[in-house]
């Protein structure tokens, strides 16, 4: 195995509890994300896999601080920032940046295309005269015509809007940038453009994503490595041609399966059989447990453990046989 | 994914706000009439002394009768004159000023103070929202009649105190529906990428959540000169508000049921104009509160 | 204009003929869907397959003649089993019995504030005059038949406590409920989870084969779409721009948007990982009219009669297979043949 370089961003044992809204008394904490670990590497981008209930969003709003991690370290080159209520620690922050779902609300309204842009700008302490040529480029960066600059979200499309999203997340010079479900609410002939966009301005800028998505195709298609959560545990993670083409995990099975290929019929679809569970209540062992037909006494007892396989990714499931011997020269742990 | 229908409607509906301001008052004669009011109102309250017939405070001896009595509207006297002599008309169009002035000062002190603890409290919540909104409750509850006596009885009825109370009064609803706004706001998208930005607590709330609630300040202040039109012309009636000579409405009142049987237009006058004043001001924030609801600060999805 | 030449029009299920419906704006009446016509053969499972600004839900309202004030059907006919919708409009109430409608969000047609027992059973006792008693057998068998485990209890329940996918099969039973001929699905599965979606998707084909029941699938996936349909219609700027079955449009689209549309979808199956086709510019919005084909200003292989003359839907040389364009994709391999 190769030993992968300093990552640019290191997660370790990341959790976010919530305090339960029950209406019992003592009720459960919500583990929206239950002690997650994954790297990104400069240029490279991971995909987080997961559907609704996984947990992923409350991932994507711990890694800018939007929310408290309860326990766990986040490390950007090294430098540990969970600490968010430390201001020293702002600049280091700046350097993720996010692009939301909703094009139609990710942008203030009541701002100009180029005074939103601008906001990203000063954080960089910009002198004021340089602002607009700044704002400028940054337009064509992400292919728009500087005329917009005095527009309104209002008189944009939905990709344009999106487009400007990414420019003022650029503007602050990010290492990395999240896209939670940035490309879900546009139209379809739209995706492709901001896909690309994303894959240019990363082979320019030499910037990291983290691609947040329940579209597996789109990860496969943007991402080198990829990460399948399932209520708030990662349980599967690798290379993404490998987990998608090969799952080896039940639940990765029935999701890859579950995609409709335009080809036809994939083969033999599992029927997957439930929902995913509710964070507040989720199952002892192994979550999947009660929709995994293949479960055994141990995964109600035994929460199984991210382990690598002989294919490469690394798995949680007491029914994979894991490579022990590899684990300690694996890099990036 | 973009809903069909959606994209229609915001087609028809890019008229700017004041192309569609224009044309709601010319299809709402209400809303027209009571915004037409509110103008001429301010336009009177600016300049009184350009549109009294008479003096206000000047007791005219031809205001009394041989007896004593004071004279009904006629020629001379268009509303009529008081138990002093004094023009009621004129007295009404100063009165107004009165009223104005003290409703626009203390319903802009009241929005200062109302907004200011709305937005930082519901903005930051823990245990400043808790400690902020206890402290509204209390307020709240505070019997606001009491507390103007005491107040007057301590420093004696003037103006300001009458300013003040008001205020006092006012800014607890402002700061609830502010807050519960800006509740809301703040779980928005745009104010979250803000913040991922590196924009502090104060650049976030002075740049993005106070210019969307403008609409609703403005809509709150105009509902507030209303209210503190009332209150003024309470707290006169009772003799601890405005002092005198100053013509008030509320003084007139109070003065003119005294006089009801014989002179029935001096209670008439100002009680009709308070109604009308009040009803314009309402009205005109009910207009403006539709206006801004179908609103420029977005498309509705 | 019928496309199918196999097809026995006073067979359809549902046959929409040369219908347009326009919206009104300031500047006069804006015709949001053009002149589409097609028709619906009994247990055929059909997919209309669209952007935003395509008109295909308008097109679903329209069958069902719920268009959304102040739109209006300014021209055509839609005839149901053969009648036509208008006359029938005053002889029986067919909607819900004949033809049923499951949209994205299962909230807009299940009332939060009804229990789902009754809404259920508000449909049997209407449409099929039972009893409570047997409305209330049969809604409980309905609600086991779409996969919901403890049919009883979710009788009792609000809409709000159940989850996206149960909410969905809650809709489809209901939908189901009176035996309709068609099923119209309007993005039934977007806002659901992949793996609820295939539950759901399977849920609707057996559904379709045991009762014989039509289905029109809206969708904007034409990957959900080319599994579940056996034909499929393209909509671009409310007008049908190809036609024909899976196969055909999946492996040899002749429209150059639709093939377009085609390779800027990422698909999981491909072996190799190449670069998406985008579509320069953004889908047009409803209502916008250009000289010519809608398609022409983002096309590649636009020429000058593109811009100019609106092309018209044309059979193609096989003959299940149309397409309105002036410059369609040829594939001799296929036509040699």
């Amino acid at each position: 195995m190769i030993l992968q370089p300093t990552p640019l961003l290191s997660v370790k044992d990341l959790s976010v509890h919530f305090k339960g809204t029950g209406k019992l008394v003592g009720s459960q904490p919500v583990k929206a994300v239950d002690g997650i670990s994954f790297n990104v590497y400069q240029g490279e981008t991971l995909g987080i896999a997961g559907e609704s209930g996984s947990g992923k969003s409350t991932l994507a709003r711990a890694l800018i601080g939007i929310n408290k991690p309860t326990s766990g370290k986040i490390l950007v080159r090294g430098h540990e920032i969970v600490d968010f209520s430390n201001s020293a620690l702002r600049p280091i922050r700046k350097k993720i940046q996010m692009v939301f779902q909703d094009p139609y609300d990710s942008l203030d309204p009541l701002f100009t295309i180029s005074q939103s842009i601008a906001e990203g700008l000063q954080v960089r302490d910009l002198p004021r005269s340089e602002i607009p040529t700044e704002v400028l480029r940054l337009l064509e960066t992400v292919k728009l015509p500087g005329s917009l600059a005095t527009r309104y979200p209002k008189e944009l499309s939905g990709g344009q809007r999106q487009r400007v999203a990414i420019a003022r997340a650029l503007a602050t010079n990010p290492d990395l940038i999240i896209c939670d479900e940035a490309v879900a609410a546009l139209d379809v002939s739209v995706r492709a453009q901001i896909l690309n966009l994303l894959q240019d301005i990363q082979e320019q800028a030499s910037i990291s994503f983290i691609f947040i998505s329940h579209d597996l195709s789109t990860l496969r298609y943007i991402s080198k490595s990829v990460a399948i959560m399932y209520a708030g545990k990662i349980i599967e993670y690798g290379d993404s041609d490998a987990v998608l083409t090969h799952p080896q995990h039940p639940y990765t099975r029935a999701l890859v399966s579950a995609v409709p290929n335009i080809a036809g019929n994939n083969g033999d679809k599992i029927k997957s059989i439930g929902e995913p569970p509710d964070l507040a209540n989720v199952p002892s062992g192994c979550a999947f447990n009660p929709r995994c037909r293949e479960s055994v006494a141990q995964c109600l007892i035994q929460t199984p453990q991210l382990l690598p396989t002989a294919q490469g990714p690394k798995v949680a499931c007491h029914l994979i046989q894991p490579i022990e011997s590899l684990q300690l020269s694996l890099g990036g742990e | 994914m973009n809903d069909h229908f959606e994209e229609i409607e915001t087609s028809l509906d890019s008229p700017s706000l004041r192309t569609r301001a224009w044309k709601s008052l010319k299809a709402d004669k209400v809303a027209f009439t009571s915004v037409v009011v509110v103008l001429l109102l301010i336009i009177i309250a600016i300049c009184a002394p350009w549109f009294a017939p008479k003096l206000p405070l000047y007791q005219y001896p031809d205001g009394l009768s041989d007896i004593g009595a004071p004279q009904g509207p006629g020629r001379n006297f268009l509303l009529g004159a008081d138990q002093n002599g004094r023009d009621v008309l004129s007295r009404l169009i100063f009165g107004a000023r009165v009223s104005l002035t003290v409703g626009v000062v203390a319903t802009a002190l009241a929005s200062i103070i109302g907004v200011t603890i709305g937005a930082i409290s519901g903005y930051m919540g823990g245990w400043v929202e808790s400690i902020l909104m206890r402290l509204t409750d209390i307020v709240l509850s505070f019997p606001i009649l009491l507390f103007c006596i005491a107040l007057i009885a301590v420093t004696g009825p003037s103006t300001k105190n009458v300013v003040l109370v008001i205020a006092f009064a006012y800014w607890t609803y402002l700061a609830r529906i502010i807050r519960s706004q800006v509740l809301s706001l703040k779980e928005r998208e745009f104010i979250i990428a803000a913040r991922s930005l590196g924009l502090t607590t104060p650049q976030i709330i002075r740049r993005h959540i106070i210019p969307h609630l403008i609409p609703t300040i403005i809509v709150y202040s105009t509902l507030g000169v209303a209210t503190s039109i009332l209150i003024e012309a309470s707290l006169s009636f009772l003799g601890i508000g405005v002092p005198l000579p100053q013509p008030s409405w509320g003084e007139m009142i109070s003065e003119g049921q005294k006089y009801f049987q014989s002179a029935p237009w001096l209670l008439i006058a100002p009680g009709v104009t308070i109604i009308f004043a009040v009803l314009a001001f309402n009205l005109m924030g009910d207009w403006l509160t539709d206006l801004f609801d179908a609103s420029s600060t977005g498309v509705k999805r | 204009m019928k496309l199918e030449a196999a097809e026995n029009s006073s067979t359809a299920v549902v046959d929409v003929a040369s219908v347009s419906v326009s919206f009104p704006t300031r500047d006069g009446m804006e015709e949001v869907v053009h002149s589409i016509s097609f028709s619906i053969a009994p247990a055929e499972r059909v997919g209309l397959v669209g952007e935003s600004g395509s008109g295909k839900s308008l097109t679903a309202r329209a069958i069902m003649k719920l268009i959304p004030k102040p739109g209006i059907m300014t021209s055509g006919t839609i005839s149901i089993q053969g009648q036509d919708a208008d006359s029938l409009e005053r002889k029986t109430n067919w909607r819900g019995s004949e033809i049923s409608i499951v949209s994205q969000d299962p909230l807009t047609c299940l009332n939060p504030l009804v229990k789902i027992g009754i809404q259920i059973k508000e449909m049997l006792t209407y449409h099929k005059g039972l009893s409570k008693a047997d409305a209330d057998r049969e809604s409980i068998a309905l609600l086991k038949s779409v996969g919901l485990p403890n049919p009883e209890r979710t009788m009792k329940q609000y809409p709000n406590s159940l989850s996206g996918g149960m909410r969905q099969r809650v809709a489809i039973a209901i939908a189901i409920s009176c035996k309709p001929k068609l099923m119209i699905a309007d993005e039934p599965t977007t806002s659901l989870d992949v793996t609820i979606q295939s539950q759901v998707l399977d849920l609707m084909e057996s559904i379709s084969q045991k009762d014989q029941m039509a289905v029109l699938l809206i969708s904007h996936d034409l990957a959900v779409v080319a599994n579940f349909c056996s034909r499929i219609i393209v909509m671009y700027n409310g007008r049908i721009v190809e036609s024909g079955l899976v196969d055909d449009i999946v492996n040899y689209p002749q429209h150059p948007y639709t093939q377009a549309l085609i390779a800027s979808v990422p698909n999981l199956y491909d072996t190799e990982r190449e670069r998406l086709q985008t579509i320069p510019g953004s889908p047009p919005i409803a209502g916008q009219v250009n000289p010519g084909c809608s398609f022409a200003p983002r096309c590649t292989r636009s020429t000058e009669i593109c811009m100019t003359v609106a092309p018209v839907l044309t059979l193609g040389s096989n003959s299940s297979q149309n397409y309105a364009c002036h410059n369609p994709i040829s594939y001799e391999a296929r036509d040699a043949s």
